[in-house]
């Protein structure tokens, strides 16, 4: 297909072209980092780490020192809450009836039955992401709920330093929330007011703050969506 | 025609129906009553609030004082305690002033709880300025104030303005109405100023030439009460702030130093040397009926009364160096305070029910900083350290701050500083001006 006059120079031409072609790549990643250097930005001082020897021990009747100022606390955040796992199903429940007995024997395996109920409720007391200061063997749904309500407000519970705790003391004001099926805060008013302004304008914030919270348990929704949560705020 | 009369057993039905009815109602009621939870353990932090420029009509005068009053206002709302200055760069463009309520919302998401907004208008030498504080979390304005005055007399009315506002949120006035007194050499001479606790309206209080020292407000600001040598001997004289009037309280032999006034205004403790030695005495505001509280060989000095009257604090060198003792207000009863250091002196009581002593101490570098003493269990805290020499603490009238004087500024040696009473936010109040000494912090003077 080729001219036999023109294919002798054929390979000398692509391993001169090959030879270019790498060159021209080792030239531009060389290139690239003079460039780079250049207009780099100038490296940010070098941090020398030291350990400092240990001194002598401060007499006590020496003043005190400053403390080393603690660092800034990131920003709260709400730990995501893990849904209850549900109950393992009764193992007596499930387990079948081996013959039809007679009275007699119904009402003692009934009666064994029943106490073998008793000791599995014993057993699954508690719950799996319980604490071990718990004292109670299960909360209910609402009791989470409304922990987790709590929450959301007493991260945002801040006042005004400088408030006298002669000021503070015995005051409260109260909140009241409406939370739709989607854990929405509808709308909030303060039904107590403190008697300080600032206070009152505290627990705004902290509840304004707070604008959704989980959706409620289905046996919550309507009373939260109509009669709501009342929050009482304490110093 | 007459109903006929009902039977008895249709009168119980209807008795037995209403009382049903208001069982289902209260249970109704029981069973639809909010769930009450409460939330307690407040996080006490400053209130952040934002000042925008203060707007201005549009003419020159009214400009400059605009600008004037906006920088006030600033300067002001960062030096107090209650507040934190919203930063201005994080202000957004729409939250220029204009017309129409401010955008909540907007001012909302640079962190503000509240906004100040203002008017300046100059008319004929006279500024009217009318200043605003919004809720912005409740979206609705809380306090207005119009005030009139000079230009160069402004900072009244921003004064007037923040006391108000600290008022309204906290329950207790702000403190701007109140100045500090201080001794300032001009020369060869001490004398004795005043300033507002931003440091403006400076002016000199005593106007005798002679070496005044160690001022000492009386109760409700109208006194000023001072160590001088007016007669050539270190006498102790009081000065009417409203007329300027000079007149001697105490001029027995020897010193009569360091006045301290009780809280109710009608005795000073101070130290003399009459009796040979200095000891603590208290007497009448006049000057009469003088007792002697202690009696002691060392030197005992510097008194400053609890909040209550009840009881008075002072420097004793008894132990062998000077520390910080407490003593019944007759004098009985005296207990040491510190024994952490070896040079503790110019102790100066908070006028909080619950606060620390503040005192000067010299560390083992020789340097003099300033720390906090519990008055019944010596708890001791140190407010500054490594910062030069920091001394003459004074609380405000509200104990929120510590005026007290310091050459942390190699270039302004001996300037009156303002900080938090917890060490914190150090500002100089009249950058420039040194050579200060013992400043005291007034009370609040209303308006």
């Amino acid at each position: 297909m080729f001219a036999s006059g023109n294919s002798k120079p054929t390979v000398g031409r692509m391993v001169l072209l090959s030879a270019l072609l790498h060159g021209a790549i080792v030239l531009g990643l060389w290139l690239g980092d003079v460039f780079a250097a250049r207009w780099a930005p100038a490296p940010k001082q070098v941090m020398t780490a030291r350990l400092v020897r240990l001194g002598p021990a401060r007499k006590p009747d020496m003043l005190p020192t400053l403390a080393a100022p603690a660092k800034p606390n990131g920003p709260k955040k709400i730990a995501p809450q893990v849904p209850p796992k549900p109950p393992a199903p009764d193992a007596a429940a499930a387990a079948p009836v081996a013959s039809a007995p007679s009275k007699a024997d119904s009402l003692a395996a009934r009666a064994k039955t029943q106490s073998a109920l008793e000791r599995l409720r014993k057993i699954a007391a508690g719950a799996p992401d319980g604490d071990e200061a718990g004292d109670a063997d299960s909360a209910e749904a609402g009791e989470r709920y409304y922990a987790l309500v709590k929450q959301c407000t007493q991260d945002h519970w801040v006042l005004p330093q400088g408030l006298s705790p002669a000021l503070l003391a015995g005051r409260k004001g109260l909140v009241l929330l409406r939370i739709d099926p989607t854990g929405k805060i509808i709308n909030y008013r303060i039904t107590q007011k403190s008697g300080l302004q600032a206070y009152d304008s505290a627990m705004e914030y902290a509840v304004s703050l707070c604008k959704k919270v989980p959706p409620p348990p289905p046996e919550l929704r309507q009373g939260l969506r109509t009669a709501g949560i009342e929050i009482n705020f304490e110093p | 025609m007459l109903l006929p009369p009902p039977r008895r057993s249709t009168f119980l039905f209807l008795l037995a129906a209403i009382a049903a009815c208001g069982t289902a109602s209260q249970a109704w009621a029981k069973k639809h009553q909010p769930v009450r939870i409460t939330v307690k353990g407040a996080e006490f932090r400053a209130y952040p609030v934002a000042v925008p420029d203060v707007t201005a009509y549009p003419d020159g005068d009214s400009r400059a004082a605009a600008a004037a009053m906006t920088d006030l206002l600033r300067y002001d709302v960062d030096l107090a305690r209650t507040f934190e200055l919203v930063p201005v760069n994080t202000y957004l463009a729409d939250n220029k002033p204009k017309a129409g309520p401010p955008a909540y919302g907007a001012w909302q998401a640079t962190g503000a709880s509240g906004l100040i907004l203002g008017e300046a208008r100059v008319v004929a030498g006279q500024m009217t300025l009318a200043l605003r504080f919004d809720d912005v979390t409740a979206g609705k304005t809380l306090l207005t104030r119009t005030c009139s005055a000079a230009p160069a007399a402004g900072a009244r009315c921003v004064h007037q303005f923040l006391d108000a506002v600290i008022a309204q949120l906290t329950g207790e006035d702000g403190v701007f109405s109140s100045r500090i007194a201080y001794v300032r050499r001009v020369g060869n001479v001490k004398a004795i100023y005043g300033a507002d606790v931003d440091g403006g309206n400076p002016e000199k209080m005593v106007q005798s030439g002679a070496l005044s020292l160690l001022p000492a407000w009386g109760a409700a600001g109208r006194a000023l009460y001072f160590t001088s040598y007016i007669a050539g001997g270190s006498h102790l004289y009081r000065l009417s702030t409203p007329t300027g009037r000079i007149d001697s309280v105490s001029a027995r032999q020897g010193l009569n130093v360091g006045a301290a006034l009780s809280p109710d205004g009608r005795r000073v403790a101070l130290t003399l040397t009459v009796d040979g030695n200095s000891e603590i005495y208290v007497m009448d505001v006049d000057g009469k009926n003088l007792t002697r509280l202690t009696n002691n060989l060392a030197l005992d000095v510097s008194p400053t009364w609890s909040p209550d009257g009840k009881r008075i604090a002072f420097v004793s060198n008894r132990s062998g160096n000077p520390h910080i003792y407490v003593m019944q207000a007759d004098g009985s009863n005296v207990r040491r305070l510190t024994f952490r250091g070896t040079y503790n002196q110019e102790p100066d009581w908070s006028p909080r029910a619950d606060g620390f002593i503040a005192f000067t101490a010299r560390d083992e570098s020789l340097h003099y900083d300033l720390f906090l003493v519990h008055p019944e269990t010596s708890e001791m805290i140190r407010l500054t350290q490594d910062s030069a020499n920091n001394v003459s603490p004074s609380f405000s009238p509200d104990g929120q701050s510590i005026a007290f004087v310091s050459d942390r500024d190699p270039n302004n040696r001996g300037q009156v500083y303002v900080m938090d009473a917890d060490g914190q936010h150090v500002r100089a109040i009249s950058p420039g001006v040194t050579d200060c000494e013992t400043p005291a912090w007034g009370p609040r003077l209303g308006y």
